[in-house]
C-alpha cells in the first residue's frame, strides 16, 4: 500500500508545514523561492558597492538573529494541546534542519584538506611520509567497509526469505565483522585509551603544579587534599570514628568536602558563570547588531 | 656536571617514574576482590534511590544511556547499578541514547543483569536505541513516542513489544535517569524537568560532577551519582559488592598517591629554598 | 525555558540597553577603563619566545563549532597569527572537524591575518589542519603536532571538554610556553595546573577588548559591568528579603521560572 504520507519524518511535527502535508507542491515553492532569494543575494553582493554591500550584509544578519529573538521574546499561546508557542513557533524547526543542511555542503572540505596535506606529504617524501600512507589506507578502508556495511544492511532487510536471509549473512559476514573489527575493535578502544592517559597527566601536572609558594597556594593545596580525601573511602575511614548523628559530624572528611563543593565552590561557579552568560551575551549582541570588532568582523568586503 | 640534592631530585621525579607508580597503585588492590573498604553513601546518590523507589508501578524510567567508550568506565557501573536496583523493585525501564554507542553498551549490562535477576526483553524492560534530532526529538517524543520512535534496537516495532502498550508519552514516564560524561543533561533539564516536571537524575563522570550541584540545590535534579564514587553508592545501596565497590580501593589508593606526590614536592621546594637554591 | 516571561523580558532588555548604551557613549568618544589581564598581557612574549628559539607556536580553538566562544578565540586567533606573521614565525592552527563550517571560516581568518599584514605570499594552507570529529582524535592529532613540530608556544582558547588537559600537559612536556582561556568552568582548574597563563571565565570575552583597545568592545564590557552589578543587587535583594519574610516571597517567586 503507498504511503498516505510522503513524509514521514514529518509525521509528529504536525505543527510545521501542515499545509505542506497535506499539497507537496507548497515545499517545492518554498524551496524554490529560497534558492531565489539566495540567488539575489549573491548578486546584489557581487554588484553593489562596498558600503552598500555592508550594509546588506547588516541587514541579512540582523534578520536572522531577529526571528530567533522575536520567537523567544513574543507572547505565547496554546497551538495544540501541551504545546505553547508564537505564529513563529512552528518555524523553529525548518530553519534548524536548513541550518544543518547547510553545513552539510562543507563537510567534505575537511577530508580534502587532509588528504590534499599527506598526499603532499607522500610525493615530497617529507619526515613521517609513511605515516600518511597509513592515513590513506585506514581512510580508504573505513569509507569502504562502513558504506559498505550500511548497503548490507540495506539488503538484508529486504530479504524475506529466512534460507536466503542466511546464505546472505553468511556472504557478508567479513565485511560486518570488519566493520566491527575497525570501529567497535579500533576506534572505540582508542578514544577510551586517550581518556585514560588523563589519569596519568593528572598526576604529573598536580605534582609539577602545586607547590605552596604563596598564602593562596597553601589554602588550595589544603582545600585539595581534603576534597581529593573525601572522594574515596580510605579518606572517609580516616574521620568515622566521628557519629553521624552527632554534633560534630561536619567533621566527618565527606561532609567537609560535600561542604566545600556545595557551598564555597557551587557559590563561586555561579558567580563565574553569571559572567559568562552575561559575556556571551555581549558577544551575542555585538554580532546581531554588526557591532563586533575584530580581524573577522571589520574587514573590507 | 653539577649533581643535584636530594631535595631538586624529590622536586624533578621523571614522569615516567610517577606513571609507573599510579598504574601499580590503581592495578594492584583489583586483584584482591574483598569489600575492605567501607563506602559513605551520599545524600545525592540516596535521592536517585528513593526517586526510584517512588515511582508509581504502571509509568516507567528512561534510562538515558548518553555515554560511549571513554566514560564507559564511570557510566556503565552506574548504569547497571540502577538497572539491577529497577530490576529488583519490579519496575519497568525504557534504554534510550543520544550517543551511538550508548543503546549497545547498556544494552550489553541490561541482558547479563536479567539473566541473572530473571527478567525479560519486551516485558521488563525495552531498548529504543541512538536517537538522533536533539531538543526537536526530544519534544516529538515527549508529545508523542511514536512520532520519533518506530522501531525498537533489535528492529521491531514498538507495537508489538508488549511493554510499550501503556507507553504513548511523556506523562507515561515517572522518572528520567540520564548517564553521561557531556552536557546533554542540560538538555533534559529544559525540556523534560522544565515543561513537565518529571523528576530527573543524573549519573556523571567526576570531571563535570561539581556543575551539577546548582541544579541539586535548585530542585532541578532529584539526585547524583558522581563518577565512580556514586557507582559505589549506589551498589551500597542495593547491598550488591559490584564494579563500582571494586574499583573504590584503586581510586582511594590513587589519591593518596597524588596527595604524597604534592608533599614530597613541596617537601623537596621547601628544603631547597631554605639551603638559598635548587629547581623551582 | 522556551519562551520569555514578563520578568525576564525586562531583564534582558535592560541588560541589552547597557550593553548598547555603554557601546554607544564609547563610539561617542568616552575614555574607558580596563584593568589589566595578566594572561593576555603574556601572548606577546610567547610569540617573541617562540621567533627566538625558531620554532612555531599552536593555536587551538577547541571543540567548539561555529558559535560565540568559536568566534571569539578567532578573534584571539587572528592577533596572535597577525603579530607571528610580522615576525615570520608559524602558527599552526589544528581544527576540529564536529561543525563542517568552521574550517573554511577558520582558514579564511588565518588568511586575512597574512593579507592584514601585508604578506599574502606567506599563507601556508598546511598551517590550518583539519585534524578530526572525533573529540579524542583531534587530541591526539595535536598532541602528535606537538611533539613533532616542537611547538614553542601554544594558545588554547575556545570550548574544551576532557581533553584540555591532554593538551596543555603535552605542551609541557615539550617545554612550550602555554596561554589558554575557556569559558567553561570545569576546565579551568586543568588549565591553572597546567599552563602558564590561564584566562578565566569573562576574561575570555575581555580578550578581544583588551588586546584591540576598540572603543566599542570597551563600550560593551562597561555594559556588562553595569549588568553583573544589577545582577548582583538582585541576588542581595532576593537574600535580604528571604531572611525577613522568608523563601517564598514577592520577589523570590517574581523570578522562579
Amino acid at each position: 500500500m503507498k504511503n498516505p504520507n510522503p513524509y514521514p519524518h514529518f509525521q509528529g511535527h504536525h505543527l510545521i508545514f501542515p499545509a505542506i502535508i497535506k499539497n507537496p507542491q507548497a515545499l517545492w515553492l518554498m524551496i524554490g523561492a529560497s534558492l531565489a532569494f539566495c540567488v539575489l543575494i549573491f548578486f546584489l553582493l557581487q554588484l553593489l558597492p562596498g558600503r552598500s554591500r555592508r550594509w546588506l550584509i547588516i541587514g541579512c544578519t540582523f534578520l536572522a538573529g531577529c526571528f530567533y529573538s522575536m520567537e523567544f521574546f513574543l507572547p505565547v499561546h496554546q497551538l495544540e494541546p501541551g504545546k505553547m508557542g508564537n505564529f513563529l513557533t512552528p518555524w523553529v524547526e525548518p530553519l534548524g534542519f536548513f541550518v544543518m543542511s547547510m553545513g552539510g555542503f562543507a563537510i567534505g572540505l575537511g577530508v580534502v584538506n587532509l588528504a590534499a596535506y599527506h598526499a603532499k606529504a607522500i610525493a615530497g617524501r617529507k619526515q613521517g611520509w609513511e605515516n600518511s600512507v597509513v592515513f590513506f589506507l585506514a581512510l580508504i578502508a573505513m569509507i569502504v567497509i562502513g558504506i559498505w556495511n550500511v548497503h548490507v544492511g540495506r539488503i538484508a532487510q529486504q530479504i524475506k526469505d529466512p534460507g536466503v536471509l542466511k546464505a546472505f549473512e553468511h556472504h557478508t559476514k567479513t565485511v560486518t565483522d570488519g566493520y566491527e573489527l575497525l570501529f567497535n575493535g579500533m576506534l572505540q578502544p582508542l578514544g577510551a585509551t586517550m581518556f585514560s592517559v588523563l589519569a596519568f597527566f593528572i598526576v604529573s601536572a598536580a605534582y609539577r603544579a602545586f607547590r605552596i609558594r604563596t598564602l593562596e597556594a597553601a589554602l588550595m593545596s589544603a582545600t585539595a587534599f581534603l576534597v581529593l580525601l573525601s572522594m574515596v573511602p580510605l579518606g572517609m575511614a580516616i574521620t568515622s570514628s566521628i557519629n553521624v548523628h552527632s554534633g560534630y559530624a561536619g567533621l566527618r572528611l565527606e561532609n567537609l568536602g560535600r561542604w566545600i563543593l556545595v557551598v564555597i565552590n557551587m557559590s563561586t561557579v555561579r558567580a563565574i558563570n553569571f559572567g559568562v552568560a552575561v559575556g556571551g551575551l555581549a558577544m551575542s549582541l555585538r554580532v546581531w547588531l554588526s557591532l563586533e570588532r575584530g580581524a573577522y568582523f571589520d574587514q573590507k568586503v | 656536571m653539577e649533581q643535584k640534592t636530594l631535595s631538586q631530585r624529590v622536586q624533578a621525579i621523571d614522569r615516567k617514574y610517577l606513571y609507573l607508580l599510579l598504574g601499580v597503585v590503581m592495578i594492584a588492590p583489583l586483584f584482591y576482590q574483598e569489600h575492605f573498604l567501607p563506602t559513605f553513601v551520599s545524600q545525592e546518590a540516596v535521592g536517585i534511590y528513593e526517586a526510584v523507589e517512588a515511582v508509581p508501578p504502571d509509568k516507567v524510567i528512561v534510562l538515558a544511556a548518553d555515554y560511549d567508550v571513554a566514560t564507559m568506565g564511570e557510566n556503565q557501573p552506574q548504569l547497571e547499578a540502577a538497572i539491577r536496583h529497577i530490576m529488583k523493585s519490579g519496575k519497568r525501564f525504557v534504554i534510550l541514547a543520544q550517543s551511538q554507542v550508548g543503546p549497545e553498551l547498556a544494552e550489553k549490562g541490561a541482558e547479563t543483569l536479567a539473566k541473572e535477576l530473571h527478567k525479560s526483553y519486551g516485558v521488563d524492560w525495552v531498548n529504543w536505541g541512538f536517537l538522533a534530532g536533539g531538543v526537536p526529538m526530544l519534544k516529538g517524543l515527549a508529545s508523542n513516542v511514536r512520532s520519533e520512535v518506530k522501531k525498537d534496537i533489535h528492529n521491531k516495532p514498538l507495537d508489538e513489544i508488549p511493554m510499550m502498550a501503556n507507553v504513548k508519552d511523556i506523562h507515561d514516564v515517572g522518572l528520567w535517569l540520564d548517564f553521561t560524561g557531556s552536557g546533554i543533561w542540560g538538555m533534559y533539564v529544559q525540556f523534560i524537568y522544565g515543561p513537565y516536571k518529571v523528576p530527573l537524575g543524573v549519573g556523571c563522570t567526576a570531571v563535570i560532577g561539581p556543575q551539577l550541584f546548582p541544579y541539586l540545590d535548585s530542585g532541578q535534579l532529584v539526585g547524583q551519582l558522581f563518577g565512580m564514587r556514586g557507582a559505589a553508592e549506589y551498589e551500597e545501596l542495593n547491598h550488591h559488592f559490584g564494579r563500582g565497590d571494586r574499583a573504590m580501593p584503586s581510586i582511594s589508593f590513587a589519591h593518596l598517591l597524588i596527595i604524597v606526590l604534592i608533599i614530597l614536592g613541596n617537601a623537596g621546594y621547601f628544603v631547597a629554598r631554605r639551603r638559598g637554591g635548587g629547581a623551582r | 525555558m522556551e519562551h520569555s516571561n514578563t520578568q525576564t523580558a525586562v531583564l534582558l532588555g535592560v541588560l541589552a540597553l547597557f550593553i548598547v548604551f555603554n557601546v554607544l557613549r564609547a563610539r561617542r568618544g568616552k575614555e574607558l577603563f580596563i584593568r589589566r589581564i595578566p594572561g593576555v598581557d603574556h601572548i606577546d612574549e610567547a610569540i617573541g619566545r617562540a621567533t627566538e628559539m625558531g620554532r612555531p607556536l599552536l593555536f587551538s580553538s577547541g571543540l567548539g563549532g561555529l558559535d560565540i566562544i568559536t568566534l571569539q578565540a578567532l578573534e584571539i586567533m587572528s592577533h596572535v597569527v597577525r603579530h607571528a606573521a610580522r615576525l615570520n614565525t608559524r602558527v599552526l592552527v589544528p581544527v576540529y572537524g564536529g561543525d563542517p563550517p568552521l574550517f573554511p571560516v577558520v582558514e579564511q581568518v588565518y588568511r586575512e591575518a597574512y593579507v592584514a599584514e601585508g604578506k599574502p605570499e606567506a599563507f601556508n594552507p598546511d598551517d590550518v589542519r583539519f585534524l578530526s570529529g572525533d573529540q579524542f582524535a583531534y587530541a591526539s592529532g595535536v598532541m602528535g603536532l606537538m611533539h613533532r613540530e616542537k611547538v614553542a608556544g601554544t594558545f588554547l582558547f575556545g570550548y574544551f571538554a576532557a581533553e584540555s588537559l591532554l593538551l596543555a600537559e603535552t605542551g609541557q612536556q615539550v617545554g612550550a610556553i602555554q596561554l589558554a582561556g575557556t569559558p567553561q568552568t570545569d576546565q579551568i582548574p586543568f588549565f591553572v595546573a597546567a599552563c602558564d597563563y590561564t584566562i578565566i571565565g569573562e576574561e575570555y570575552w575581555a580578550t578581544s577588548a583588551y588586546i584591540s583597545r576598540e572603543p566599542v568592545l570597551l563600550g560593551s564590557l562597561v555594559g556588562q559591568d553595569w549588568s553583573k552589578i544589577l545582577i548582583a543587587i538582585i541576588i542581595l535583594a532576593g537574600l535580604v528579603l528571604a531572611l525577613f519574610y522568608g523563601p517564598n516571597n514577592w520577589f523570590s517567586l517574581l523570578w522562579k521560572i
